[in-house]
């Protein structure tokens, strides 16, 4: 009786341990996160647990009992596994999709253990399944932005590499250019070797960087000892000349440059580059010695001959003013006529002559200026008053146009101002027809005094303008009218006014008139005009 | 008797049948019931039990005690008329009842195949209930069948066809292909024991 009732008590007491044991395994199973599943060796769900049910979407009810392959999107994949548990105990880790209830496809991670009875059996497997979906969208942003980086990097290396290719497209262009530059330097270089005219090239910083053979040997230097060097580092003496003018500022153009004795050159400098953004100037030396030398041989033989011919021109002046006037008898009418054509004539030829004298001592810088401080109105004044005649005759009107003011004293060679007043009033008188007008006027700038003589006569055409100052030069509307002048006359005029420190220039009109200027520096204090002499 | 209305008489009679049945059973019914009406349909079914002197307190039971074997239809009568349900819906129940069970859990190690079965079956319903036998008479896996007998277990007309769900599902649990099941003799039809078939393709 007592051994029944303790029976009875230990059955009761491992009903009450099953009973723990249950209510543990329920709870275990409704808390565990993971979804596991225990199935049958036949492939049957026969249990699940909470987890199961959120991730799958299926009631227990609904899927145990059911096959293992219903929730899975690929049943040939879960088969294949549930082949290999039989071989394995355990499975981890199988990268699988499952199908919930609402037909969404959740990647999961599932791991198999497999339940063997106390003899080893096989009675099922418990299947654990892992949502990864956090984990797949996180590796499939991963992979869109590894995709993305290596699109943007597949797309700059493809920039790159077409930069590359322009790059060397460029670099082949360069190089091509480097050539045709190189070749083109040599080319130049060439030229410049050979040139007949000196060449120096100064660089920005004023040194000098290029000395062709005709300008070493125009200057007697060697390239080495002036390549590099600024003008004033040049101690060659026979450099002084040009070294002076190239100081001087602004636009040089041939200029006299006379370098020791026997070398003349016409000394131009060419701003490089404009004068704005200039990298450099270019000096260029032409020789013009040899013809200096026959300029000079000319003007001695014109000096040589002028000076021949004013001595018989003289004696024949003479004669026939002794035979004018009646000191070898008395003349007829006819006689006396034909005389004074001649003796016009041989005054017209001795006036040239004097000219032609007057150039010749220009040109061997031996036209002697005497200067003195005086009234330039005076001087106009003088030579207006001479020329009455001749306007009248002519029936020409003069206007001499004083300032109201008194004007100040200029420095002046009183025969050369004359001389030039002279010109251009006989120009004006020649070059205007009858009842024509001429207007001369004197009046003070800021620092000169400026003479003006306008005609009304035929004007110089536009085309030869630029010659009016040269030798010899007559305009055709002058020889057409066949008057006098020897051509010389503004020749003179303008070497004159220079030699003065002044300036001559015109304004012309074919058919008009002409208006011819000059304009005399003003020298205020008498010390220094006189410093000038 | 389907359509007739149990009373509370009947009801005693039925839990004076000498028997034991484990607990399991009754939380399966309740557990079948919650899932499939809900909250409304447990109250129903309490009510049902109320009316009959509260012979199950489903929110009491173990699943591992021993009760009255004929409360297993006093369950069962009650489920059937709280929701006017017929004979699909108690073979339903029946069909549906292992996968609730905790038991059925727990001895699945011993369906693993359709001879293992047939060696276990007996087991089986001894873990159960503590009347009638269960014997597996033959099988063929070939012909695909699977023969059990029901002896000396006689308590209520409705558990035949609980069963016949029941054994149906068993039979899912061990073979792949598709199972139809019949009770081809029964005691209440004057045959001397509960015969059932289960036949699949």
């Amino acid at each position: 009786m007592v051994k029944r009732e303790s029976t009875e008590r230990e059955l009761q007491r491992a009903k009450e341990d099953l009973e723990d044991l249950e209510g543990y395994i329920r709870e275990f199973a409704i808390f565990l996160p993971l979804a596991v599943c225990s199935v049958n060796p036949l492939g049957r769900i026969i249990d699940v647990n909470t987890a199961f049910e959120e991730l799958t979407g299926f009631k227990s009810t609904e899927i145990v009992g059911e096959f293992l392959e219903t929730i899975f999107f690929s049943k040939k994949q879960i088969k294949k596994i549930e082949k290999e548990i039989l071989k394995k105990e355990i499975i981890q880790e199988r990268e699988l999709t499952i199908i919930s209830k609402e037909k969404r496809k959740i990647p999961v991670n599932i791991s198999i253990s497999a339940r063997k009875d106390t003899k080893g059996n096989f009675i099922g497997y418990f299947l654990g399944i892992a949502d990864i979906t956090a984990f797949k969208r996180l590796q499939a942003e991963l992979e869109e932005r590894v995709k993305k980086r290596t699109e943007q990097l597949e797309k700059r290396t493809k920039e790159l590499e077409e930069s590359k290719v322009a790059l060397m497209n460029m670099l082949e262009d360069v190089e091509e250019a480097r050539k045709r530059a190189g070749a083109e330097k040599n080319k130049t270089l060439a030229i410049i070797s050979h040139l007949a005219d000196g060449l120096l090239v100064f660089d920005e910083a004023n040194r000098i960087s290029l000395i062709n053979p005709e300008a070493e040997k125009l200057l007697r230097v060697k390239t080495e000892n002036i390549i590099g060097k600024i003008l004033t580092e040049l101690t060659q003496p026979q450099l002084n000349p040009l070294i002076n003018l190239l100081k001087e500022e602004g636009e040089i153009f041939r200029k006299e440059v006379v370098l020791g004795e026997k070398i003349t050159v016409e000394v131009s400098r060419l701003q490089m580059g404009g004068k704005d953004e200039g990298f450099g100037t270019t000096i260029v030396l032409h020789d013009i010695t040899r013809e200096k030398a026959i300029e000079r041989m000319k003007t001695e033989f014109v000096s040589l001959a002028a000076h021949q011919l004013r001595t018989p021109l003289s004696a024949i002046k003479w004669t026939l003013t002794m035979l004018l006037e009646g000191d070898v008898g008395e003349i007829s009418q006819e006689q006396r006529d034909l005389l004074d054509k001649t003796y016009k004539s041989n005054e017209r030829m001795i006036n040239l002559i004097n000219d032609l004298l007057d150039v010749t001592r220009i040109e061997e810088g031996r036209y002697i200026y005497q200067p003195v401080f005086t009234e330039l109105e005076t001087v106009v004044d003088f030579v207006l008053k001479s020329q009455k005649e001749l306007l009248k005759r002519k029936k020409l009107s003069l206007e001499f146009k004083k300032p109201k003011t008194k004007l100040p004293k200029v420095a002046i060679d009183v025969e050369r101002i004359r001389l030039v007043v002279q010109n251009l009033l006989d120009n004006a008188i020649h070059y205007t027809p009858e009842g024509g007008k001429i207007t001369v006027g004197l009046k003070e700038t800021e620092k000169e005094v400026e003479f003006r003589i306008q005609d009304t006569g035929i004007g110089i055409p536009q085309d030869q303008q630029k010659r009016i100052f040269t030798k010899f030069f007559r305009s055709v509307t002058a020889i057409r009218l066949e008057t006098e002048g020897s051509g010389l006359g503004l020749f003179l005029a303008k070497n004159i006014i220079e030699a003065h420190g002044g300036k001559i220039w015109f304004e012309s009109q074919e058919g008009k008139g002409s208006t011819f200027y000059f304009s005399l520096p003003v020298k205020k204090q008498f010390e220094e005009f006189l410093k000038e002499f | 008797m389907a359509n007739n209305r149990v009373t509370k008489k009947e009801v005693e009679k039925l839990i004076a049948i000498p028997g034991k049945v484990r607990g399991q059973v009754f939380l399966t019914d309740f557990g079948y019931v919650e899932e499939e009406k809900g909250e409304k349909g447990v109250e129903l079914l309490k009510k049902k039990m109320a009316d009959w002197g509260n012979p199950i307190d489903y929110t009491k039971v173990k699943a591992l005690e021993w009760y009255p074997v004929g409360l297993r239809a006093v369950s069962l009568l009650a489920v059937k008329e709280s929701f006017n349900w017929g004979e699909k819906e108690i073979f339903d129940l029946g069909n549906n009842a292992p996968k609730y069970s905790l038991i059925v859990k727990m001895l699945m190690k011993y369906f693993l195949s359709v001879p293992k079965t047939f060696e276990q079956v007996s087991h089986y319903w001894e873990k159960h209930y503590s009347v009638g036998e269960l014997e597996a008479v033959k099988y063929s896996e070939e012909k695909g069948y699977f023969l059990v007998h029901l002896k000396n277990f006689k308590i209520h007309p409705i558990l035949c066809t609980l069963y016949a769900g029941y054994f149906l599902r068993i039979g899912q649990y061990v073979v792949r292909e598709e199972m139809t099941i019949q009770e081809t003799k029964c005691m209440f039809k004057g045959d001397p024991y509960h015969e059932y078939l289960i036949r699949w393709k």
